[in-house]
Formats: C-alpha cells, sequence, structure tokens
C-alpha cells in the first residue's frame, strides 16, 4: 500500500525499528520503565517534525506537558503550534462514560489518517479498562480490528498496559493482537500475533461455539 | 558410606563390617583428633571392654600409613593398623584365630576400610563443630533480637508522641496559610484575588464547572497558563478567565494554594502535582 505521506525515517522505539508494523502494546511496570523509552520516543517525534498524541487518564494530563519541558522543549509552544495533544480517556475511550468501540475506532480513523497531517505517535495509556473488566471482550476486539486502521496509514500508535493491573487471560489476548510488543524495556516483533481476520473468526466461532 | 554418622558410631560400624567380612574374633579400634583431643574407641565383641589380645598403644613414631604388623598372641594371630592423618590418628586391631590371618587380600581390604573410617571421623567430626558453632550463633541472634524488641518497646512511645506533635505542627501551619489568604494577595498572579472570600475549607469542589475543574487539575500539576492552553485548545483569556472564577469559588488568592486545595480534595478528580522539575 502506497504510503500517504511517505517519511524519510522509519521510527525507532525503544532499541527497535517500527516498520513495517507500527501498532505496539508496550507492557510497563512503573513510570521509570516508562520514561526510559518514552523520554527518547518524544524527543525523537519533536526532533523530526511528529505529532505527539497522548490519551491519558484526566488526572496525568499534564504529565506529557511536564515530560517536554523536563526534556529541554518550550512545552507551550509545543502545545500551541499542536506538536503535543494530550486527550483524556472521556474525550476518546469512555465517551459518554462508556467503551463503544465503533465509536472510538472512528474517532482512531479520524485521528490518525488525516492527509494533511505530520505523522504522529500515539501514545495510549489503556488503564482506563483496568476497572472495566466488562468492556475486556469489547476491547480486545477492538484492538484486533484497529489493525485493519492502522495498515492503512503510516503513523505510530503504542498502546500502553501496566502488567500490574490487568490478568493473565486478559494480556495473552491483547498479546495476539499487536503485530509488535514492548516487554521488559525491549521492542520486539510479537511471535503471538495473530492476523486480525483469523483472530476475530477463531474468536466468532468461540463465542457462537 | 558413613555420611550422616556421629563419630561414634563410625567406630562400631567399622568393626562390625571388619567382623563380618573377615571372620574376626575380636576388633579394636581407637581414634583421636590431631590434639589427641576427642579421642573416640570403639571394640567387638560388645562388652564391658575390648578382648586382652586386641587392646593396644599406636607404636611411638608410627609413620603416615604404618605397614600392618602381624604377632601372635597363643593359638591367635593379630594384625594392627595404625594410621595418622594431619586431622586424625587411628589405630585399629583384630584378631583371628586362623593361622594364615591375613591374607592379602584381608590386609588390603582392611586397609581401605580403616582409611575411609578415618576421613568419615573427620568430616563427622567437622560437622560436629561446625553445628555447635550455629547452634552457638543462633542463641545470640536471639539474644540480640531480644534486646532490640525491648528497646523498640521502650522508645515507641517517645517517637509515637513525637511524630504526633510534628502533625499537629504542620497542621497549625497549614490553617495559618489558610487564615492569611483572606488577606489581598501580595504577589503578581494573571487571577487576581477575590474580595469578601469564604473559607476554603468550607467550599465544596463540586461547585467548579467542568472545565473550571479541569483547570484546576492542570494547575495543580504544575502546567503554566499557556500549558493549559495548550491542552484544553482554549485561548490564554479564557484559561485566565476559567482561573479567576476558580479561584473566587474556592476562595484562594493564588496558585499554591489552589494547588493545595487539588491535593485536599483528591476525590473530585482533580490531579496531583506533578513530581519531576
Amino acid at each position: 500500500m502506497e504510503p500517504e505521506h511517505p517519511h524519510p525515517q522509519p521510527v525507532t522505539f525503544a532499541g527497535g525499528v517500527l516498520d513495517p508494523y507500527r501498532h505496539v502494546c508496550a507492557f510497563v511496570n512503573s513510570k521509570d520503565e516508562e520514561s526510559v523509552v518514552l523520554d527518547p520516543f518524544v524527543r525523537q517525534a519533536v526532533d523530526a517534525g511528529d505529532r505527539l498524541l497522548f490519551l491519558l487518564d484526566a488526572k496525568r494530563s499534564a504529565e506529557p506537558v511536564n515530560r517536554l519541558r523536563h526534556l529541554g522543549f518550550d512545552s507551550a509552544a509545543l502545545l500551541a503550534q499542536h506538536v503535543c495533544e494530550v486527550r483524556t480517556w472521556a474525550d476518546t475511550y469512555l465517551r459518554g462514560g462508556r467503551f463503544d468501540q465503533d465509536e472510538v475506532l472512528t474517532l482512531m480513523e479520524r485521528l490518525l489518517r488525516r492527509t494533511d497531517a505530520p505523522r504522529v505517535r500515539m501514545w495510549a495509556d489503556m488503564g482506563w479498562a483496568a476497572d472495566r473488566p466488562v468492556d475486556s471482550p469489547s476491547l480486545i476486539e477492538f484492538e484486533a480490528r484497529a489493525n485493519f486502521l492502522h495498515a492503512r496509514h503510516q503513523n505510530v500508535v503504542i498502546c500502553v498496559y501496566d502488567t500490574a493491573k490487568f490478568d493473565g487471560a486478559f494480556i495473552v489476548d491483547i498479546l495476539r493482537t499487536h503485530p509488535m510488543v514492548l516487554l521488559g524495556g525491549v521492542l520486539q516483533q510479537n511471535p503471538y500475533f495473530i492476523p486480525p481476520s483469523e483472530f476475530l473468526h477463531e474468536r466468532g466461532a468461540r463465542e457462537r461455539g | 558410606m558413613w555420611m550422616d554418622h556421629a563419630p561414634s558410631e563410625i567406630g562400631a560400624s567399622l568393626l562390625s563390617v571388619l567382623s563380618g567380612i573377615l571372620d574376626l574374633r575380636a576388633a579394636y579400634a581407637r581414634f583421636d583428633g590431631a590434639d589427641g583431643s576427642d579421642a573416640i574407641e570403639a571394640w567387638w565383641p560388645a562388652g564391658p571392654g575390648p578382648s586382652p589380645e586386641v587392646v593396644g598403644e599406636r607404636a611411638a613414631g608410627a609413620s603416615d600409613f604404618a605397614a600392618l604388623s602381624v604377632e601372635s598372641a597363643g593359638p591367635l594371630r593379630v594384625a594392627s593398623v595404625p594410621l595418622t592423618l594431619p586431622w586424625e590418628t587411628a589405630l585399629v586391631r583384630v584378631s583371628s584365630d586362623r593361622a594364615d590371618f591375613p591374607t592379602e587380600m584381608e590386609t588390603h581390604l582392611l586397609r581401605i576400610a580403616v582409611g575411609q573410617a578415618v576421613i568419615a571421623f573427620h568430616n563427622a567430626r567437622r560437622l560436629m563443630h561446625e553445628q555447635a558453632a550455629r547452634r552457638a550463633a543462633e542463641v545470640e541472634l536471639h539474644r540480640s533480637a531480644g534486646l532490640i524488641r525491648t528497646l523498640v518497646e521502650e522508645l515507641e512511645p517517645a517517637l509515637s508522641s513525637i511524630s504526633g506533635r510534628i502533625r499537629d505542627a504542620v497542621r497549625e501551619l497549614a490553617e495559618s496559610d489558610v487564615a492569611d489568604a483572606a488577606s489581598p494577595a501580595r504577589e503578581s498572579d494573571p487571577a487576581p484575588a477575590a474580595s469578601g472570600v469564604s473559607s476554603r475549607a468550607g467550599v465544596p469542589a463540586s461547585s467548579l464547572s467542568r472545565r473550571e475543574t479541569e483547570v484546576l487539575g492542570l494547575l495543580a500539576q504544575g502546567l503554566s497558563n499557556k500549558e493549559i492552553a495548550g491542552v484544553l485548545w482554549l485561548s490564554d483569556r479564557t484559561v485566565e478567565r476559567h482561573i479567576t472564577s476558580l479561584y473566587r469559588k474556592i476562595g484562594v488568592a493564588r496558585r499554591s494554594e489552589a494547588t493545595a486545595f487539588a491535593l485536599q480534595h483528591p476525590s473530585s478528580g482533580l490531579a496531583r502535582p506533578a513530581l519531576t522539575d
């Protein structure tokens, strides 16, 4: 598929290259571990002229701004220029207080498939799902379906899961829906990834059976 | 063979093995530690003492692994095996009523058995000493732990009292800050101080609008007005207006007080301030 905006340099993240797959599930255990991979990712984004998009808990919505400042950037200017954008869970995954995968996919399409924008590096904290086990099946299906969308753009999407907050069965399913995984601070191609059409077919058969 | 045996058991076991293999009339064994301490004797057959023909002492000047010597004691043949090692000396004497005792094979077996027994003795003695040292260390540890426990119990009331007084002092300081806030603001601040404001403690966070709550949260996390405007896609002027309004509603006059208010109302979903920078 021809890229809409050919970019000269593939994105590197946690020592690995995000090419050709750019949909990552990042398992982190602590803020320090997060900073180790996020600081260079943010710095590279600003230096490359990419856009940063953070999807976060409202209580942590200042963190990306503080991180930019800490890295020596004029955070207010970057925000004003929309080089960095922060959206809360209430604005994205939980609009109206609930998770609707179709609505979120539509939103993602709008955010990630704009033809007049520079490359986007999205960092999505998925902690909102930790206290909503009822949404787990829908979220897993959403992650699988999102791969169809992500195959049609060149942007980077990193879904961050705190392993301490999710149960093992959920993490296994999440692993199966992401072609790249960050584990132990190292990025690698995910050997457990199942192509979305196959994954969704299996899932549908399991639910019917 | 004698891995878990106590030293006293090794001697008896050695003689039992020898008597079975060599068809003996009597046997005697003596093991001494390097300095002559920890002497252990054993004899076979069991009785109040060893048979007289096998009782003996190591000959003075015996070399490390002295040649087996054989002597006659009436109709009996007595074989002696002395053994000297850096950590142990041993003497094993066995008697038989066979005229051809000991044969070459029996001599060989005797030497091997005695050698093995001496090594086992050494290991057993060392293990005993280590166990004794560990027991002594455990007793000392237990005693020290008891002392520490007593010390903690004696100090705990005093430490609790001190920490309570520190907490009270912090609370009084915070309350006096609130009282000072009722006077006009002294430092420059984008939001001018509200007048006739009520005490902060009595103002619920729920009186703030959704936007004001968002602005307060970001402000408490250390963002500047421009940064808040950038995050919320608002103009600087709009942010200033929200700040003015929320200051008035929560009864504060400066940023630090607004941050303190946000900290004191975590249930309203307001953020904790940033820990970096």
